[in-house]
């Protein structure tokens, strides 16, 4: 899609639950990928992104194209954003989980907990990941932000930046520091 | 440093969708949606005396507006001949939507009583077995009484990859399917009509289920698949087929 796209279905967005639903359906791997990367939990990671699609279904019609340090943020990076403080408030505050509706019906449940185990064993193989994200975590948040970020979701400086809502400077210092800090912590590659 | 940079821009992440959880919160999301349509006007930009003042001059203005319910809906709707003739016949109510002054009843027909509706004054074909009846509260009588025609049902692109996705997923198709089996066909049925209200409008919406037909060394399986709740619902081996 492109920004201009973009632009357009979030326009219609606020006024469309269809439109709505085509950000989500563009948007919720996306964000899902990241507050998992950034959890390493996939029960946490659920209850997360829902927290970001109703924080962000709450919040749409405010949703301004406001111009950032002379760039103008993509409404994905808004997404980033409130997930980014979603997980905040998570390990801030260790929310219960959201409820999605009524309690499943069995064939529902069957259905998400075969999901679920395959998705544990595909995280499991993720040894690696595992590891590096674990002392991640450890970290203060601000690094833990930007590493995630330009790591794991490959993400540009400048995209970083638009998410965050900081300078390009400011990033590549808090990623410089960030994995300082990160090598102090892990053992010899 | 420089190695941790290296090793870290060349890590294996996992890459993990929880299909059921996006089904599942899409619901939801769209349920909300509809929610925060139907209670918006009187939130945010208009001030909350001024929203009150302007209701109650309405109450007092149109004595209509005072109650606009479900219940009031049907007791109106009872009054006419020809929908009180529709439910003598065994018609039941099978859903209501309200919309500005306006109710709307989808009304279904037993198969048994569809060839009855010739009694009806209205001039209502007898093919059809499900009915849409408009109330208009200001009016205070059945403004409309539709039959129904089957609606032509298709499956989008995207409708039809996640079909696929939700059956490539599923652990009853792994459990009970053999891997090497091919998707034939998928087809989608109607499981019932629905009300669905858009903005300040109420539309007559196909509900509708996949059907799906595998095949493998001349067996075949039937399955359906419900995308609401992106499970699979049944399975069954339906023999040989050439």
């Amino acid at each position: 899609m492109s920004p201009e796209e973009e632009k357009d279905l979030v326009k219609k967005a606020k006024i469309d639950s269809e439109a709505f639903g085509r950000l989500y359906d563009e948007y919720y791997s996306k964000i899902f990928g990241y507050v998992l990367k950034r959890t390493g939990n996939l029960e946490i990671a659920q209850d997360v992104v829902s927290e970001t699609f109703l924080k962000a279904l709450k919040n749409i019609k405010k949703f301004q194209w406001q111009s950032f340090f002379g760039k103008k943020p993509l409404f994905g990076a808004w997404l980033y954003r409130i997930a980014s403080n979603e997980i905040a408030n998570f390990f801030r505050h260790k929310k219960p989980a959201i409820s999605l509706g009524s309690a499943p019906d069995p064939v529902f449940g069957k259905d998400l907990f075969g999901e679920i185990v395959v998705a544990e064993q595909k995280l499991k193989d993720c040894q690696d990941f595992l590891l590096i994200q674990k002392e991640i975590l450890g970290l203060p948040e601000k690094y833990q932000e930007v590493l995630v970020l330009r790591f794991f979701e490959k993400k540009q400086i400048k995209e970083i930046a638009e998410i965050l809502g900081k300078r390009e400077g400011t990033i590549k210092s808090l990623i410089h520091r960030g994995l300082k800090k990160l090598r102090q912590k892990m053992p010899p590659i | 440093m420089l190695d941790l940079e290296k090793k870290l821009e060349n890590l294996k992440t996992p890459e993990i969708e929880l299909l059921s959880h996006k089904q599942k919160l899409r619901a939801l999301l769209l349920e909300r949606y509809a929610q925060k349509q139907v209670f918006s006007p009187f939130k945010g930009a208009v001030p909350l005396g001024f929203a009150l003042i302007v209701l109650f001059a309405l109450v007092l203005r149109f004595p209509a507006f005072q109650r606009q319910d479900i219940a009031l809906a049907k007791e109106i709707a009872l009054r006419d001949a020809d929908f009180k003739l529709l439910i003598e016949q065994g018609g039941i109510i099978k859903e209501t939507q309200l919309s500005d002054s306006k109710a709307y009843m989808l009304v279904d027909l037993g198969e048994s009583d569809a060839g009855n509706t010739q009694k009806l004054a209205a001039p209502l074909s007898v093919s059809g077995l499900t009915f849409l009846v408009e109330v208009d509260f200001k009016e205070k009588k059945v403004s409309q009484i539709k039959e129904l025609s089957q609606p032509s049902l298709s499956f989008s692109q995207k409708e039809e990859a996640a079909v696929r996705e939700i059956s490539q997923q599923s652990e009853r198709v792994k459990k009970e399917i053999p891997l090497e089996a091919e998707i034939k066909e998928i087809r989608p049925v109607l499981i019932q009509l629905k009300l669905v209200k858009k903005g300040n409008k109420v539309e007559v919406l196909p509900e509708k289920e996949a059907m799906i037909i595998y095949q493998k060394n001349g067996q075949s399986w039937e399955g359906m698949i419900d995308l609401k709740t992106a499970s699979v619902k049944k399975i069954e081996l339906v023999g040989e087929k050439e």
